[in-house]
Formats: structure tokens, sequence, C-alpha cells
């Protein structure tokens, strides 16, 4: 299972790799034709799924398990918005930054041990699932509505302008349902597991900082005082607490949410 | 004129006030202020005790609220602040539901969006609830005796206990037979093990935190200082001021290098508590029940065992209003999905882009 991890592993990355090379020359050198990069991002997330697929049925479990399957869950779930985006509303140009973010997210998956593991009786439940399923591909719409805004805000070559409203608005509304089924499920998870559905430790408290914070994007983002820099201000600091809920606490704090597997 | 103005005046104020509360505006300056407090006091509370979220847990919110909170001020002055500020965006997210009846009760247009607050509402009201009349405690129960709960008017008894290894002997889980008691009347039975408590009503009893299953310590013949009991936790003192305690167990049918359970790892340690030697005695065939240590002659006569766990009970009756305002609430993101969902598929009705 390993070795064919590991090739699923770096074909993935090689494709997102050949996506964000080939995208970037057809927008900005316009000597490729569009449909190169789409088609090698698409052979890419297909090498995920495979890779997935297989993981989930040597595990018997969906594959969102520890460092390895959960960063290749996000990289997954950016791609194929960044895909999805690319056909429907032809944000060639967006590609090439989706595709590195994704490239990212699988070098981060390598440091973590490949090997398919047995569930332990505490996350032995469908709501562990759901909560790191829905977690990390909300994780991921935040990254891509932050890309869109550093897109948004210097104006980058090629960029599609009149869909980038669109693209952000669709990333920031479904991530943020997704993070609200994320937090019910693991409250939930926690209420039968620990004996309560909230409890005052720090990664649960960045994870209601997060969703409160985006609670309030949502309320604000069809007004017209916050559109332009505002919005796009808020999309981009909001993943910087992401980040920091999902990296800073993990490699900084003592948290109940470790990135590593603590033996 | 004059008192027909004031009474214009208090109108006008009044619908100001009323906008003010219903504008979502409101709500985001709220919420930021509510992310700020929390992110800076957390991160401020982590590095002043790294135990304070497990000590706060101990207690329903409340109770911590007024008995530990002011001994930690003025540390804890941004848990009030959050409380306050809950508050304030409860009654915002309050008015701004009401508004929507009021406005729009012709249509269903943002229904989703309006589910999303009540099931908000009602989990926040149950949370309150819960913090307010909840208990929480820990009994320690030895297999086949009842023990009452504290504050809750029931006792627990444990009637069976497993403890659930892999094949190489690591632990894995536990499973406990408990009977729940108010008097003499059983009123709940149920295997207990993670992730699967035992419910009754508002109440909910968990797996062991710690727990002792089989061997736990053993009764030795020695030769300087008679026959000495040691326990797990509990060390035997030798006469010269040196101690006997337990470094580990193995329990019947585990094995561990050269060593077969059941027996002890019997270490000694010297007058400043530091490990002088350690020897392994075990009852198994095969295995030795005797032998030098620190030139000391000690002899494993019985083995102990016991099966005692440690359980947390929880009573918290605003927990069936979260429940059903967690329904609720993802409902109304079904609800509100399928809505955005519907603007995406025809851009021309995307009114807010």
């Amino acid at each position: 299972m390993i070795k064919t991890t590991l090739i699923l592993h770096n074909l993935s990355l090689v494709f997102y790799t050949l996506a964000a090379a080939g995208s970037a020359a057809a927008v900005f050198l316009r000597r490729v034709p569009p449909l190169a990069g789409r088609l090698a991002a698409l052979a890419g997330v297909a090498a995920q799924v495979v890779l997935l697929a297989l993981r989930w049925n040597a595990g018997s479990h969906l594959p969102v398990t520890g460092l390895f399957e959960t960063q290749h869950f996000l990289a997954l779930w950016v791609a194929a918005i960044a895909v999805y985006f690319s056909f429907r509303y032809r944000a060639d140009s967006f590609l090439p930054a989706a595709m590195l973010l994704a490239v990212v997210s699988l070098l981060f998956a390598g440091k973590g041990p490949m090997g398919v593991a047995p569930l332990t009786p505490a996350i032995d439940t469908p709501l562990f699932l759901i909560h790191v399923a829905t977690s990390f591909a909300a994780y991921g719409l935040f990254g891509i509505a932050a890309l869109l805004a550093v897109y948004r805000t210097f104006g980058l070559p090629g960029s599609p302008l009149a869909n980038e409203r669109r693209m952000m608005d669709e990333s920031l509304y479904t991530g943020y349902i997704l993070f609200t089924w994320c937090m019910i499920a693991g409250s939930l998870w926690a209420y039968l597991a620990w004996g309560s559905y909230w409890t005052w430790r720090i990664k649960g408290l960045w994870s209601w900082i997060l969703w409160f914070y985006y609670s309030g994007v949502l309320h604000v983002r069809t007004r017209p005082r916050w559109q332009g820099w505002p919005i796009n201000a808020l999309a981009l600091a909001g993943f910087v607490l992401v980040l920091f809920t999902y990296l800073g606490l993990g490699l900084l704090f003592s948290t109940s949410h470790p990135l590593l597997p603590v033996d | 004129m004059h008192v027909t103005r004031q009474g214009g005046g208090w109108r006008s104020a009044a619908s100001r006030l009323w906008r003010l509360s219903v504008n979502p505006v409101t709500f985001v300056v709220l919420t930021i202020g509510w992310c700020v407090d929390l992110a800076g006091g957390s991160i401020a509370a982590y590095f002043d005790d790294p135990q304070f979220w497990q000590k706060m847990d101990a207690y329903p919110f409340n109770l911590w609220l007024k008995q530990v909170a002011p001994g930690t001020f003025p540390l804890s002055l941004w848990i009030y602040i959050l409380v306050a500020l809950s508050y304030l965006m409860v009654l915002s997210l309050l008015f701004c539901t009401i508004n929507w009846f009021l406005k729009r009760r012709k249509h269903l247009k943002g229904f989703g969006e309006v589910l999303v607050h009540l099931g908000f509402l009602l989990i926040f009201a149950g949370f309150v609830g819960g913090s307010a009349f909840g208990n929480r405690s820990t009994v320690v129960l030895d297999q086949g005796r009842a023990v009452p709960v504290e504050g809750m008017g029931i006792s627990l008894k444990l009637q069976g206990f497993d403890a659930v290894q892999s094949p190489q002997g690591r632990p894995l889980d536990t499973v406990s037979d408990l009977a729940v008691f108010a008097g003499d009347r059983k009123i709940a039975q149920g295997m207990v093990r993670t992730n699967h408590p035992l419910i009754k009503g508002s109440m909910v009893i968990y797996p062991p935190d710690d727990y002792e299953y089989g061997v736990t310590g053993g009764v030795l013949g020695t030769s300087t200082s008679g026959v000495l009991t040691v326990r797990a936790g509990q060390d035997a003192p030798l006469r010269d001021g040196r101690t006997l305690s337990i470094g580990g167990v193995l329990q019947e049918g585990q094995r561990r290098g050269a060593a077969l359970g059941p027996g002890i790892l019997l270490l000694i340690r010297d007058r400043a508590g530091r490990p002088s030697g350690s020897v392994y005695l075990s009852n198994a065939p095969g295995m030795q029940s005797a032998a030098q240590l620190g030139g000391v002659r000690v002899t494993l006569g019985q083995l102990l065992d016991a099966t005692r766990g440690v359980y947390r009970v929880h009573y918290d009756p605003g927990v069936w209003l979260v429940i059903v305002g967690s329904v609720i609430l993802a409902l109304g993101t079904v609800w509100a999905l399928a809505g955005f969902l519907g603007i995406i598929k025809d851009p021309e009705k995307d009114t807010a882009i």
C-alpha cells in the first residue's frame, strides 16, 4: 500500500506542477491552449481520487485521519474547486495559484506517515470522519477565497474580473456551510466521547472564533460599503486565522488536535 | 404640542435603536469584538497556566464564573467581557430574526438563514440552561459496590468491567457494565465504552478516565523488613529508609521480553527517591518469585488485584435544546445552500453580485 501511495502521491504532485506551469504559460505567454492546464489539473485530481479510494478500501474508513490524508483531502478540494472554476468561469488565470496551493499542501502531506492506520476507539465514529472531512473542505474553500482576494487586490494579469466576485462568494458561502457542519459533528462527537459539546480548550475556542468570523463576513459580503478592498481584506485575514487555528495552534500549543499523532 | 414632540422623540429614538439592533453590521461589529476578546484572552490564559482550560471544564460554566473566576481576576476579565458580548450578539440575532418574521412573512426568501439563527439561539439557550442548572461529578467505583453521586440523587454500581487491548497488549478501550439507581430502584443500565456513554435523560455517564484492572500490587516477604504490601501509587518503606514501589505490571497472558504475566516489576528507591534497582517477580510457571534487590531478599507471596474505575457523570438540562438547535441549524444550512446553489445556476437572478 505504501508503494502505491507513494507513486500516486508523486503523480499528483507532478500533474499539479504541470497544471500550474501550463496554465501560467497559457495566460501569460499565450503559447499553450488553456485546456492543457485544465487537463493536467484534472489528471492530478484523478490520481488523488484513486489514491484516496484505495486507502478507503484498505482502511475501511474515510481516509481523513492523520497528516498525510488530511492534507491530501485539502489539496484535492482546492484542485477540484479550481478546475470547476476554470471550466465554469474560464478562470484559467486562477489555476497557477490554486495549483501551487495544492502542491504546498501535498508537500506538507509528505511529512506525515503514509501507512494506513486502524481507527482507535476515540475516532471510530462517523462523526469524526464528517468533522474532519468538512473542516478540510472548508479550509480549502477559505484558502481559495483568500487567493481570489489577492487576485482582486493586485489585479493580476489575465484575471477574469467579471467572475472573481462570484467565485469568491461561492467559496465563502459553501466554505462557511461546510465549516458549520464540521462544528456540529465535532460538538456532537465531543458530547458522546468526552461529556461535553463545548469544551474550554484552545483549539475548540479558536474554531469558534473562525466560525463567528466567517459568520460576520457572510453578513457583510453583499453590502455595497464592504465591496472592494474590505471584503478582500476580510477573506485574506480569514485565511490567516485558518492557518493559525490549524498550523499555529498545532505547532505552538499543546492542543486536543495535535498535527502529528501523539504516541 | 410639547408633549407630542417628546413622544415623537421617544418613538424616533426607539425606531433608531431598533434599526441599529437589526442591522447586520451591528452583529458584525459585536462579532469582531467577541473574536478579538476571545483570541487575546485564550492565549493569555494558556501562557499563564496551561491547565487553565482543564480546570475550567471541571465545573458548569456559571459555577466556575461565580467561584473560580473572581480568584483569577484581572486575568479572567476577558471572560466577563466575552459573556457580555455573547449576550449582545444573541440579542442582535434575536431582533434580526424577529424582524425577518415581521417583514417577510409572505415569502420564504432567506428562510434557511433564519433557521440558522433560530438554531443558534436554541443552542445558546441550552448552553445557558446547562451552565446555570447543570452538575458535574467524578466517582470512583469498585466493582460490585454502589456509590452515591454527589448532588444528583442517584448512585452508580459497576457490575462488570473489561479492558480491551491490542494483540500486542496495548490498552485500547474499556467496557464497563454500569447500573444507575434512584434509591433502591434501578433506573438505567448499560455498557459504557468510548463514544458510547450511558445516557439517561439529561444525565450522561462516561467511560473511565483512569482505571485499575487486574494485578495492582503484591504482598512481599523481605529479609530486612518483614512482610510488606506494595501497590501502584502506594510505596512500601524499608527499615533503612529506602522504599519498594511498583514500576509496572503484567496481567495474565501478557508478555514483555522474557517476562510473562501475571507479575510485578518491583523497584527499590534510595532515600532521595531515585530508583537504584529493579526485579520482575511472578508466580507464572518458569518465572522467578524471589530475588535479591539492593541487598534485600524479596519473595512474592501473593499478587493483589482490583477492578476500579474513575467515571465522570454530567447532568446538563440544556443539552436537548442544544441538540434540537443543532438539528435546526443544520437544516437551515441545507436550505440556505440549496437556495444559494439555485442562484449559482442562474447568474441573472443573483442580485447580490
